[in-house]
């Protein structure tokens, strides 16, 4: 061992101080989802839940892609914190992919049955979807910003994009209970396009987001 | 010692203790020296890597779950480090040009003769660096010829951060001053 690294060593356990240890990856998981579903549950209880959400559920063509989204933001806020534990595997990304396929699956195949029967007249136009999930998401993710940056996001842009597809799905999850929107095409184009938009920009911003001191540049 | 007991070690570091961390951070060194190695960092270069991975070993040692196998993680953190070791000489190399034997050719107008002072002016800033105060050279040390963020300086010399950019700042100053002392005519 060099000189250099000995001194170094002896520089660094001569103060080392008590630290607290960090929760795990899941029960951190677990207290950003409770923030989550308290903060998008209070927005909905604003807005008022519609009228047929009982009937709407209990058709598969809504609940099945709203359960998807739901689990999306779920396996995908696990995936995130997961992926802040340094010797965590890359596998942990493909976490989230099964919900976010059965999402699109479903959403694809109503869309391609109302185009077929109806044209594209069937695609509205609604940027309420859009400012509802974004704005949503901003907070969300500030929160996850803060919590992340505490632990060591090694790979900052993959972590803090999934972290984003979390906070957008959680937003387009509590979006569906409130906004009327029937078709699966405006839910495809507005619903699952946003939130693959919020996802990019947390891909592009992540290195910036979540550089941590002595571990990114 | 194999990886089990390093867990343990690392576990009473999180606890405050010094022999023990110590003893973790002497013993992993060997096994961090191997992961940067296997990177492909040239050789040279392998000991500041592997010294860089510590001090992020030691700021982030809170992130260490002691039910879990400690190599993976002191592994993927030396990765990390050697990844940023070449985006750093990537980024130096980038704003570097190569120079063919005619560039060090001299020329008439004796103000393209000035690199001829290189050695002296290398010789000058020694000088005026051994003249800075313990504190003030030290984190022009740290920040300014060994690179380290300003978090890595003050984890190495026990410093705030704070402390480090007066110290820097300070130096700058006391080192404008010696250039003026010494500037000819």
């Amino acid at each position: 061992m060099s000189d250099r690294t000995d001194i170094l060593i002896g520089a660094l356990s001569e103060k080392v101080a008590a630290v607290t240890r960090l929760p795990t990856p899941t029960t951190r998981a677990l207290r950003w989802l409770a923030f989550a579903a308290v903060f998008v549950g209070a927005l909905v209880a604003i807005r008022g839940h519609r009228a047929d959400i009982g009937a709407r559920l209990a058709d598969s063509a809504f609940a099945v892609p709203w359960a998807a989204s739901l689990l999306v933001a779920i396996s995908a806020a696990f995936a995130a914190f997961r992926m802040t534990v340094p010797g965590t595997g890359r596998w942990i990304a493909v976490l989230p992919l099964p919900p976010l396929a059965v999402w699109l699956a479903t959403l694809g195949t109503g869309c391609v049955h109302e185009i077929s029967a109806q044209g594209l007249s069937v695609l509205g136009t609604s940027f309420e979807c859009l400012e509802f999930i974004v704005m949503t998401s901003l907070p969300l993710a500030a929160v996850l910003v803060w919590m992340l940056r505490r632990a060591a996001p090694l790979a900052p842009a993959s972590t803090f994009a999934m972290g984003a597809l979390a906070a957008a799905a959680a937003g387009s999850t509590g979006l569906e209970l409130f906004h009327h929107i029937d078709t699966s095409t405006e839910a495809l184009v507005w619903h699952f396009g946003t939130v693959g938009l919020v996802t990019l920009i947390g891909l592009a911003s992540g290195r910036r987001a979540l550089s941590v001191a002595l571990v990114n540049e | 010692m194999e990886g089990d007991g390093w867990s343990e070690l690392m576990a009473r570091a999180q606890a405050g203790d010094a022999p023990a961390y110590r003893r973790f951070l002497s013993e992993s060194a060997g096994f961090l020296r191997i992961i940067v190695a296997r990177t492909g960092i040239p050789h040279d270069q392998v000991e500041d890597v592997v010294q860089e991975t510590l001090i992020s070993v030691h700021a982030i040692r809170h992130t260490y779950d002691p039910t879990r196998p400690i190599r993976p993680w002191l592994a993927a953190i030396a990765r990390r480090r050697a990844i940023d070791w070449r985006r750093r000489r990537n980024s130096a190399n980038s704003h570097e040009v190569a120079l063919d034997d005619a560039a060090h050719e001299t020329f008439a107008d004796p103000e393209a003769n000035r690199d001829k002072d290189k050695s002296e002016a290398a010789a000058a800033i020694r000088r005026w660096l051994a003249e800075l105060p313990p504190g003030q050279r030290q984190a022009v040390e740290l920040l300014k010829l060994r690179e380290l963020s300003l978090n890595e300086a003050a984890a190495v010399s026990g410093q705030s951060v704070g402390a480090l950019k007066v110290a820097t700042h300070r130096a700058m100053l006391t080192l404008r001053k010696l250039w003026k002392r010494d500037e000819p005519g």
